[in-house]
């Protein structure tokens, strides 16, 4: 996909990007904000999860900046001259910022700073994190507390749904030990499986209660929020009592349609003119004066945990006949056999086969210059392989140039292909520009044509040439589209087309001896 | 509320597997299945819970109980004999999620472990006779209890961030219990725990891709110590179970990994087709490994794979092998540096000097026929020599001198008759081979684009097609020069191999990619299939088997079930293999390698065949009979056929066919019946989706003897031919108008297509004819449908505005940018199903539900002097039965029933009073299939309802219609 692709598909998004946003869900908290004027008033607020900041950067705008923020599409296209100025303005004539406005960020990772915003890294499922909260407010209660977090899900909606409840429980838990009577708290949910159950839960200790879905949330997004105003416990509650582990389970479903149910209201964002979220909007939006540039993510993601998978050695598996086999060739059932594995070997290879650096796809170029300074510390062959895989994953023609003006042995010619490899791989991957990648597979593409001759002349690196990366990246997967399209205009006409025909097999209608061989 | 709907079938994620002597028990939503683990046979099915998934199974085989459980559900059963019968229990309700349970004390009490870490201790009754909490009391994601009596349980608890806390209840202050030991080594949730009492083991896996293993060491203090730590997944890691002798993890990734005790990595098997892993079990006395999936496959394979490797390094006269073939005996012909034409007998470890040939001596082609018994050994320079497999030998049959312009680079045999030889100059040759005789059948020329390097051909209907370097394709007949040519049919790396079977022609690449081509009359070759493996580089085919590379590794790819049957290190694409039968020959290191695979070992045995991998977006049935043809799509752009057989007391699901050529995720299906005879019907079957891609096929169903043969055969296709990826097809709608077949295909970015269906040349084919586009607004068009109303055809399209758009036909048919007639607001925003009922000549009910949880039922009549105009008579509107998007609806006589992503599915009664609408909820029901996408919905006087999303469930009702 092309930079402009996901802008095309999610409005959003592009215009979060446009705008400064850190992520498209701020629209959200603003759409929130113009159907039920939550930021009305507001001094001192309270975002829970807040990373990566993007209600926390509302809250800012909004509350301690003074800005005035307008979403409908009227900012864009009828007054798009002056639009992208707003925030110069700010920067210009420096608005005075709201110092009355406290704003509180708790979240368990840190995150770029915000102008008036207190960030603070705690837990929200632990009743001191309120304490810390209420301690920046000098004493005094917050008039808002929102939470648009969200578990690590595990794809299994059942497990996830319940545990967005818990963590929705533990905000709520917060909210009501640092807010306010009548303070508003707004919180994300999983609208699936009996949630209506935990909803209902806030109308004990909220006078309205409503589920919103603001239309900048897609279609098919089972996301809503929880916008509960008037924050009135009922007497003698005390919250610091109150069990973050609130019971969400399931129950009687008969209450759900019984004469005597509550339903609470469920809204969405009223207003028809703003973008839809589902849309695919041409890159360049009708009535927009300026013409559309592509803008990088404000706020890049932090670290997954995942991150240093590529650095880690893919392992392969061991070939059939080594003797770690046998584990597998008889039925384990001896149980004295285990007790003596559990003395053996104590936490040995913990990082496995670290010598045998393979070639991956997601590789950098850290790692390329890694393994060609390994490369030339070594004479290792397997060193060798890697690399050649290594740049070949990337797609550099280096080693193409290197056999054609070495045309020796890798074992002879180690130090020369090397330092040519090296010169060439910066220059390459420097510029990824099409016209040289397309030389790049050509040039590729002819060693590969010399080695499938088998004329045996190919040296080690041609081999490796020829070993692919583990996945395919993302060229191959375009230029496989492009030729649907040429073929578009084809005319069809009946044809089996499934897999079965895989199983009929050739023929063979030479003058063999047996006639009733297969292909 | 009484009970009206039942649960027939579910065809979801398997979330738990209990393996006990001989028998499988497996959680399929709320239901157990009972398989026999030797002959994978389906036994039984027994109904546990409505509506939720069963998370484990325990069993006590004492007293002959299993304790079952789900989210905060369980039930202590007890069953009979060989799981014969199983008791009717009511279900008890716990205060938490219980994560893991265990029976304790000779099976006296139930120990189970929620994800607020704490511990229960529970009666037979199930009542709650203790309770122990950790002081640690983070969120658990995973959690498992070790050992089986009070004295000895420990905890093992998995958290959100990466941490496993060890705890022992028996230790404890006022029923508070404190950590014992923190582990200490993952970054990220802890997505499972498994714990092995006699070895005292314990494997952990984890979102950030690594599992560990951990071991209780020490004498004196026994602590457990990381014994290693493993990256085998691409992917998040879901499952992880510790045998005597090895590990197993599985994941997201589909990858399941077998390791040993160190950490080496002995197996890698994706048995479901790319859908995660969910649960695991082991049968240890065969040694079977069995697998649950996402895609709702069940199988079980052998850990141990019987693969014999050999290695032969030393030939006659200290030669080095330059090329080896397989031929049809088994034995190996290799082609020498020294060149030398040698035999292997590999069943007597013997070598046979066939031949040399000093001219061969700097460079040779050793091709062997399809049938493995036709031999051509071709020089640089034009010499030519053919043998003939003879009793595990090799017998020369004749000799050719071709007198070259320029080097010969490639030479490949088309069948066992006729073989191609081509040379650096782009002049090519085909041969008539003989008995004793070769003659020069025809000379073509390749064209220039930019290089000239054929990399594969075939024999296709009198035609010669060949693939080269560059990716692109070229049909000969008896002219010297291409009457086609295709271009960019691979990418990158060229054609590797191209085979003619039956009426197509297959073509792999070294882009993932295998293509199946119809030649046309014209000798154009039109795609009919493309098939993106999950390895780059594709070999060859056997049977229905497709050897490739991944990086070091041979797969062995099962191309019907879409599976990887083996990955086997061999150090990757070599410069000479082969591969025919059960065996895989290889040069490496100037040694001949040979592997020999067990290939019925190595096949899993399916308990369940697989489904779609990711949600089902869509579904239409069709019932014939005693049947119910499925036609489904989804998230992982495979189109399924499946049937439902109605006659068979137990229903079941049963494959017909798999479709794999959409590029995106299927999103719609549409289908018009063209032709009815006494035996067979004819449909055309549309589906769409992701990058407005639309295909069209052909179902023909034949009803013989009570049984349905089907086949289904790609028609035509539609794809929009711009750079615009990113718009969908969200809703289709066939019609037939004025003898006439139409297609309205409404898309995301607000624009409707319409197609017209006529027949083609050739008068069994139907074509895809493009018409015109049309606007609705900017807004993402979500449903489409026509309806005929006081005779006059109207088109009803639905968007996220929530209205209900109307079109007259012929302002759509004759206006180049029609506008609608009129519009009736129904929702707040997206409206996500509907169901259409006609009352009278001028009204109608329209059913709809969409993103607003609303239910809304709208009685609208047609203006009698300008039947465009419409007016809503009446609503009825209900916001709280479902709590979340509701994504199916149906309206028959007297009733209407809706399912939502809550999974609810609920029926309501409907009557009209004097233009006033009365509806009353009447029952509900919970179906196990989350995400649900929506329902397809038959009334024979009873309902049939299937409902999909994560999987698909058929529910059947009691016969209402009647009273």
């Amino acid at each position: 996909m092309g930079k402009g692709s996901k802008d095309k598909r999610d409005i959003y998004y592009r215009k979060a990007k446009e705008h400064g946003w850190r992520a498209r869900s701020a629209y959200k908290l603003l759409q929130i904000d113009e159907k039920y004027d939550i930021l009305e008033g507001v001094n001192k607020a309270v975002d829970l999860c807040a990373a990566p900041g993007s209600w926390s950067q509302v809250l800012s705008r909004r509350l301690y900046l003074n800005e005035k923020i307008t979403i409908s599409p009227r900012y864009d296209l009828d007054e798009n001259n002056e639009s992208p100025k707003d925030d110069e303005i700010e920067e210009e004539e420096s608005i005075e910022p709201n110092e009355n406005v406290k704003i509180v960020a708790v979240d368990l990772q840190p995150m770029a700073p915000l102008p008036g915003v207190i960030q603070l890294q705690g837990d929200i499922t632990k009743l001191s994190t309120a304490q810390e909260i209420i301690k920046h407010f000098e004493g005094g209660l917050a008039d808002l507390v929102v939470c648009d977090g969200a578990p690590d899900v595990t794809g299994l909606h059942c497990i996830d749904i319940y545990i967005q409840g818990q963590l929705i429980l533990a905000a709520l838990h917060i909210a009501c030990n640092v807010l306010l009577k009548g303070g508003t708290f707004v919180t994300k949910i999983f609208r699936g499986k009996d949630n209506d159950l935990l909803h209902n839960q806030f109308l004990t200790i909220f006078k309205e209660v409503y589920v919103f879905k603001p239309s900048s949330s897609r279609n098919s997004s089972i996301e809503a929020f929880i916008v509960a105003k008037n924050y009135s416990p009922p007497d003698g509650f005390d919250p610091t009592l109150m069990t973050p582990f609130l019971n969400v389970g399931e129950r009687n479903f008969d209450q759900l349609t019984g004469i005597n149910r509550i339903i609470i209201p469920f809204m969405v964002c009223g207003d028809m003119s703003v973008y839809d979220s589902d849309v695919t909007y041409p890159l360049q939006l009708a009535g927009e004066a300026e013409p559309y540039i592509y803008h990088e993510p404000v706020q890049k993601p932090i670290d997954p945990p995942y991150a240093n998978l590529k650095n880690m050695p893919q392992p392969k598996p061991v070939s059939e006949d080594s003797p770690e086999m046998e584990v597998l060739a008889k039925p384990s059932t001896s149980k004295s056999v285990g007790d003596e594995d559990a003395q053996h070997h104590p936490s040995k290879n913990e990082s496995p086969a670290e010598s045998h650096l393979m070639a991956d796809a997601n590789a950098t170029n850290e790692d390329l210059l890694s393994l060609l300074v390994q490369s030339l510390k070594t004479d290792d062959p397997s060193v060798q392989d890697s690399l050649a895989n290594l740049l070949n994953t990337l797609g550099i023609s280096a080693i193409e140039k290197i056999s054609k003006e070495t045309e020796t042995t890798v074992s002879s010619g180690n130090h020369q292909t090397l330092e040519v490899s090296q010169e060439i791989q910066v220059h390459e991957i420097g510029s990824s520009v099409p016209s040289e990648s397309v030389e790049v597979t050509m040039v590729i593409d002819q060693e590969q044509t010399r080695n499938s001759q088998i004329i045996g002349q190919g040296n080690a690196f041609a081999e490796n040439v020829q070993l692919e990366g583990q996945e395919a990246n993302q060229d191959t997967l375009q230029q496989s589209d492009n030729f649907v399209i040429n073929w578009v205009k084809y005319e069809r006409g009946t044809c089996t087309c499934s897999m079965d025909a895989i199983s009929h097999e050739g023929e063979c209608d030479s003058d063999c001896d047996d006639e009733s061989h297969n292909m | 509320m009484e009970p009206i709907f039942t649960s027939k079938l579910i065809q979801a994620c398997i979330t738990s597997i209990k393996v006990v002597d001989n028998y499988v028990l497996a959680g399929i939503g709320g239901n157990i299945n009972i398989y026999n683990v030797v002959s994978a046979t389906f036994l039984r099915r027994f109904k546990i819970f409505e509506g939720s998934k069963i998370h484990g199974i325990e069993l006590n085989p004492v007293d002959q109980q299993l304790f079952i459980y789900s989210g905060q559900k369980m039930k202590l059963v007890r069953y009979e004999g060989e799981y014969e019968k199983f008791s009717r229990e009511p279900s008890f309700l716990a205060d938490d999620w219980i994560l893991a349970a265990k029976f304790i004390d000779n099976y006296s009490r139930i120990a189970t472990i929620t994800m607020n870490n704490l511990l229960q201790i529970r009666n037979t009754s199930l009542e709650v006779t203790e309770q122990y909490t950790c002081n640690e009391r983070s969120m658990l994601y995973s959690a498992c209890i070790g050992f089986n009596t009070w004295d000895e349980i420990i905890v093992f608890a998995g958290t959100a961030f990466g941490n496993i806390f060890i705890w022992k209840p028996s230790i404890s202050t006022d029923k508070q219990c404190a950590v014992q030991e923190t582990l200490k080594g993952h970054k990220s949730v802890i997505l499972s725990i498994d714990f092995n009492e006699d070895l005292k083991m314990m494997c952990s896996t984890s979102d950030d891709r690594s599992s560990i293993l951990w071991a209780q060491e020490g004498i004196k203090h026994k602590k457990f110590e990381k014994k290693c730590k493993v990256y085998g997944h691409q992917a998040r890691v879901f499952c992880c179970k510790v045998m005597s002798n090895f590990f197993v993890s599985a994941g997201e990734d589909s990858v399941l990994n077998i390791w040993n005790f160190d950490g080496s990595l002995l197996r890698m098997v994706e048995p479901h087709q790319g859908g995660a892993i969910r649960s695991l079990g082991y049968h240890e006395e065969r040694n079977y490994i069995i697998s649950g999936g996402e895609d709702g496959s069940l199988t079980s394979f052998s850990a141990f794979t019987s693969v014999e490797s050999k290695k032969v390094d030393i030939m006659p006269k200290m030669e080095v092998p330059r090329q080896v073939i397989l031929l049809s005996s088994g034995n190996i012909a290799v082609v020498s540096e020294g060149g030398y034409l040698l035999c292997y007998i590999c069943s007597e470890n013997r070598w046979v000097t066939i031949d040399h040939h000093k001219e061969l001596e700097q460079c040779s082609l050793l091709e062997v026929s399809p049938c493995r018994k036709c031999v051509a050994l071709i020089g640089f320079h034009g010499e030519m020599y053919f043998y003939k497999e003879l009793r595990g030998t090799l017998l020369k049959k004749c000799y050719y001198k071709l007198e070259t312009q320029s080097k010969i680079a490639g030479a490949h045999w088309l069948n066992c008759k006729n073989f191609l030889t081509y040379e650096n100059e782009g002049r090519l040759f085909t041969w008539d081979v003989q008995k004793n005789s070769v003659e020069i059948k025809y000379q073509y020329t390749l064209p220039w684009n930019g290089e000239r390097r054929l990399t594969s051909a075939c024999l296709h209907k009198e035609c010669l097609v060949i693939g080269d370097r560059k990716g692109h394709l070229h049909v000969y007949n008896k002219k010297e020069f291409p009457i086609r040519s295709m271009m960019k049919v691979h990418t990158s790396q060229g054609v590797s191999k191209l085979y003619s079977i039956s009426n197509v022609v297959i073509s792999l690449g070294r882009d993932s990619l295998l293509k199946m081509h119809r030649l046309e009359k014209d000798l154009r070759l039109t795609p009919v299939s493309a098939d993106k493996l999950p390895f780059t580089w594709l070999g060859s085919l056997y049977k229905n088997y497709l050897v490739g590379f991944s990086g070091e590794n041979l797969i062995l790819w099962d191309i019907k079930v879409r599976r990887t049957l083996l990955k086997s290190s061999c150090g990757g694409g070599h410069r000479s293999w082969d591969f025919s039968e059960n065996t895989f020959i290889y040069l490496k290191s100037k040694a001949i390698n040979i592997k020999h695979f067990d290939l019925p070992a190595i096949l899993p045995l399916d308990f369940i065949s697989g489904y779609h991998v990711k949600e089902i977006n869509c579904l239409k049935a069709i019932r014939i009979g005693g049947y119910y043809i499925l036609i489904s799509g989804g998230e992982d752009t495979v189109l399924r056929l499946k049937k439902v057989d109605l006659t068979k007391e137990r229903v079941e699901l049963t494959s017909i066919k798999k479709f794999k050529s959409h590029l995106s995720s299927i999103k719609a299906i549409g289908f018009h019946k063209v032709e009815e005879s006494d035996n067979k019907i004819t449909y055309l079957i549309f589906y769409g989706g992701g990058r407005e891609q639309i295909l069209m096929y052909k179902l023909i169903i034949s009803v013989e003897n009570s049984s349905l043969e089907i086949s289904c055969l790609e028609q035509d296709s539609y794809y929009n031919n711009s750079n615009d990826v990113e718009t969908r097809i969200m809703d289709m709608n066939v019609v037939e108008y004025n003898k006439r077949i139409l297609l309205f295909a409404a898309c995301s970015n607000g624009n409707i297509h319409l197609f017209k269906i006529v027949k083609g040349e050739n008068p069994d084919e139907f074509v895809l004819k493009f018409m015109k586009t049309f606007q609705y607004k900017l807004r993402c068009l979500l449903k489409i449908t026509s309806l005929f109303v006081s005779n006059m055809k109207m088109l009803l399209t639905m968007a996220t505005d929530g209205m209900l758009v109307f079109w007259n036909f012929s302002e759509v048919l004759n206006n180049d940018s029609p506008t609608y007639s009129d519009a009736v607001p129904a929702h707040q925003s997206g409206i996500n199903s509907y169901s259409i009922k006609a009352i009278s000549d001028t009204q109608i009910l329209i059913l709809s539900g969409g993103d607003d949880n609303a239910v809304v039922l709208n009685l609208i009549e047609f203006s009698s002097t300008d039947s465009t105009k419409v007016s809503v008579v009446d609503t009825f509107k209900d916001v709280g039965v479902h709590c979340a998007l509701i994504s199916g609806a149906f309206i028959c006589d007297k009733f209407f029933v809706t399912t939502a992503i809550d999974q609810r599915v609920l029926l309501f009664s409907w009557e009209i009073i004097e233009d006033k609408l009365k509806c009353r909820c009447l029952s509900m029901f919970h179906t196990a299939i989350a995400d649900v996408q929506g329902m397809e919905c038959f009334n024979n006087g009873r309902l049939d309802i299937f409902v999909y999303g994560n999987g698909l469930e058929y529910i059947t009702s009691r016969r209402i219609l009647s009273g």
